[in-house]
């Protein structure tokens, strides 16, 4: 078969696509990390539970998936805080300078028996929710809707994110303590505060990507700790804290991911975006947009 | 180190330490002492011992088949429960079931428990060729017999295991002979359908199926057009769409063990709008066909379970219903049920023909089996490796039903062809 300008067009702009749902399942971690210093290994058990939530509320209602997007996000930035507000800040307080290693096991263990629960309550089967977007045709390509729908969430929600950590105090506020924690502290910053709203933020962002993966793909309890995984990847690749980096990265994997299926078969995908991200740690260690 | 380093330094050695884990854990697990089976005393149960995927990848296979056994075992139970021969008497089976997370290491742990702490009598294998592969060698070196319940892979049964014998027909092509030769050879004779897709996954199982569909296009005039095998859970099909959508195959075979992959396939189809003249979907389990809704219309695949068809020990339809009453499962929803029910028979057959319940007699007891079953007439093929007889019928699915197609004998309806396309349905 020939690779014709558009055949590979289309690929790469699927790759985009692809990145930008990654990225979106990532930011929300990112920020968190980078804000609070807490590695919230539940943040893919968050993705799981808001796709589950969004397949049973779709399979009861029979609510057009489109208002999911305005339920789902909401309710997980609620559980968030609460999240933050009852287990993560009484141990951030016991170990103020080093919340690290606690906050993993502590999360780990959060995810673990919210998988436990989801089994038990709803299977540990896949769950998706079947939609009728028709694809998006435009000069002999064929673009899928849902996928173009995730690209602009996530380019949103870097917009947004870019914003309020630039243009509002509270912002202002959360890159102090991303650059300074300790500084930011002395500067009379409310982190425990910010830190709530933040990780509010951040698990909304995991619900709104919960969404979409039900859509696009399918959500199973068991597939949380692997989806956190993936996204530290993309964190690694893109510098901790860094939105913008995050999106580079996750639209890099993306492409090189379809690119490589196209050229070289899929089975090559995964192995050339990992030999892709050790090189780009050896090279950029701080993240590949870092300065 | 800097915060930054730090913050890039810890997920990666806490990947590194997870994958660490997986290899080491086997090594772990297998420190169990071997050889310690005491002699049998006359039990107050026969312990039948298996893993299932409760959890994981193949749950959407096989989920519910733990209830499935333990309610078998119920129903036995109250009707007295096996003769066995060296007692003299009737005695209730139990079934010791654990999860094994659709995942080798920690099917190989609960083997070995199963084996040395549970003391099990006969063993039942785990779902796929995948996890059979792993397991297989840990039942040999203990020697309990095995009936493997869901591997078709030929590898299974070249391993020249003593202890094990499996219900399914392992050659490549059993999977797809009714759906290549009764449904697809007339549509090529006629000139309707002339180019063939495969894209499969690089399990054991999938390999064959996809190795048998090479072999039967080539045999009804077929021609291959396009072939890729993709990673095991593999959900991402832009390349692959992309290059299919300019070969344009008449028909699409698609196998993955794993029920996401299959869910993002077909729906990735759909997004894109492309729409072969006939969809061959070689496993429409209850993981896939639920999420896909009625996108999963028109598809065929494969199912062993029909009911009714057969019967065999604890096979009518009054004691299948009540199974299905008592375990709360839709049994027809089920296409694996109708190969996991068979070595469910087989296992109490062989217990009641054994002279002892000790291993060797168990074996050979399995080993001389003839019976008839749910699925069919059943036995286990010296010449193959002990492989079973069991083959899966053609179904395609319409509103989440399956409706068998064929072989001819077994077809309750006709071939809807072609495909319709997604643009046209509702």
């Amino acid at each position: 078969m020939t690779l014709d300008p558009t055949l590979i067009l289309e690929v790469i702009i699927n790759g985009v696509l692809l990145g930008g749902i990654l990225a979106l399942a990532a930011i929300g971690l990112s920020l968190v990390l980078g804000v609070t210093g807490v590695l919230n290994i539940m943040h893919g058990q968050f993705l799981v539970l808001a796709g589950t939530l969004s397949y049973l509320i779709h399979l009861a209602l029979k609510l057009n998936p489109i208002i999911l997007f305005i339920i789902i996000p909401p309710l997980f930035f609620l559980i968030g805080i609460s999240l933050e507000r009852s287990l993560i800040r009484p141990l951030v307080s016991r170990t103020q300078s080093t919340p690290l290693l606690p906050s993993i096991l502590v999360t780990f263990g959060l995810a673990l028996i919210v998988q436990d629960v989801l089994t038990f309550a709803v299977g540990d089967v896949a769950k998706g929710i079947p939609t009728h977007f028709p694809p998006l045709k435009f000069q002999g390509l064929q673009l899928p809707m849902p996928k173009l729908l995730s690209l602009f969430s996530v380019l949103t929600a870097t917009l947004s994110l870019w914003f309020f950590l630039v243009h509002t105090s509270t912002g202002n506020a959360a890159r102090a303590i991303i650059q300074d924690r300790e500084g930011a502290m002395l500067c009379g910053i409310d982190i425990p505060r910010i830190s709530m709203l933040i990780f509010g933020i951040g698990a909304a962002l995991a619900g709104l990507a919960g969404v979409y993966y039900s859509i696009i793909y399918t959500v199973q309890a068991s597939m949380g700790i692997t989806l956190t995984m993936i996204a530290l990847i993309l964190i690694a690749l893109g510098g901790v804290g860094n939105i913008l980096g995050t999106l580079v990265s996750g639209i890099i994997v993306g492409v090189t991911h379809t690119v490589v299926e196209l050229l070289l078969g899929a089975a090559w995908s995964l192995p050339v975006v990992l030999l892709l991200f050790i090189a780009a740690l050896l090279a950029r260690p701080r993240g590949v947009l870092s300065e | 180190m800097g915060r930054r380093e730090f913050y890039v330094a810890v997920p990666l050695a806490l990947s590194l330490g997870f994958l660490l884990g997986v290899v080491i854990h086997p090594f772990l697990v297998s420190t169990t002492l071997p050889g310690l089976q005491t002699p049998l005393k006359p039990p107050v149960e026969i312990r039948i011992g298996a893993t299932v995927s409760l959890t994981g990848p193949f749950a959407g296979d096989v989920g519910v088949f733990d209830k499935i056994m333990h309610s078998f075992a119920d129903l036995v139970n109250r009707r007295g429960g096996i003769f066995i021969k060296e007692l003299g008497q009737r005695v209730p089976i139990k079934f010791i079931i654990y999860d094994d997370a659709s995942d080798t290491v920690t099917a190989i742990k609960f083997y070995e428990k199963l084996i040395t702490e549970d003391k099990v009598h006969l063993l039942l294998g785990p779902f796929s060729s995948k996890l059979t592969l792993a397991v297989g060698p840990v039942v040999e070196k203990h020697g309990v017999p095995i009936i493997w319940t869901a591997a078709q892979a030929p590898a299974v049964y070249r391993q020249g295991w003593k202890y094990a014998v499996g219900v399914l027909d392992e050659r490549p092509t059993a999977w797809g002979e009714p759906y290549f030769v009764n449904v697809l050879a007339p549509l090529v004779e006629k000139g309707d359908i002339k180019t063939i897709a495969l894209i499969h996954d690089d399990t054991p199982h999938s390999l064959s199926v996809n190795e048998g569909a090479k072999i039967l296009s080539e045999r009804i005039g077929l021609k291959v057009v396009f072939e890729e095998k993709i990673p095991f859970g593999h959900t991402d099909f832009s390349g692959i769409l992309a290059k299919l959508r300019r070969i344009k195959p008449d028909i699409i075979h698609f196998k993955a063990d794993s029920p996401p992959s299959g869910v993002a396939f077909v729906r990735q189809l759909k997004e894109v709008n492309l729409s072969p003249k006939a969809l061959y979907f070689a496993e429409p389990v209850p993981g896939v066909l639920e999420p896909l809704g009625r996108d999963a219309d028109y598809l065929v695949g494969a199912t062993y379970t029909v009911l009714g068809v057969f019967q065999g020990p604890f096979g009518d339809l009054s004691f299948l219903a009540e199974l299905a009453k008592t375990a709360n499962v839709e049994l027809e929803r089920w296409p694996w049920f109708g190969i996991y029910y068979p070595a469910m028979q087989a296992a109490i057959s062989a217990l009641e023909a054994s002279d002892s319940l000790k291993p060797d007699d168990i074996l050979r007891a399995l080993k001389n089996l003839h019976i008839m079953t749910i699925s069919g007439p059943l036995r286990f093929d010296e010449a193959r490796g002990f492989a079973g007889t069991l083959r899966p019928l053609t179904v395609q699915i319409f509103n989440g039903k399956y409706l068998v197609i064929a072989p001819p004998e077994f077809a309750k309806a006709s071939y809807v062809h072609p495909f319709k396309p997604w643009d046209a349905r509702g």
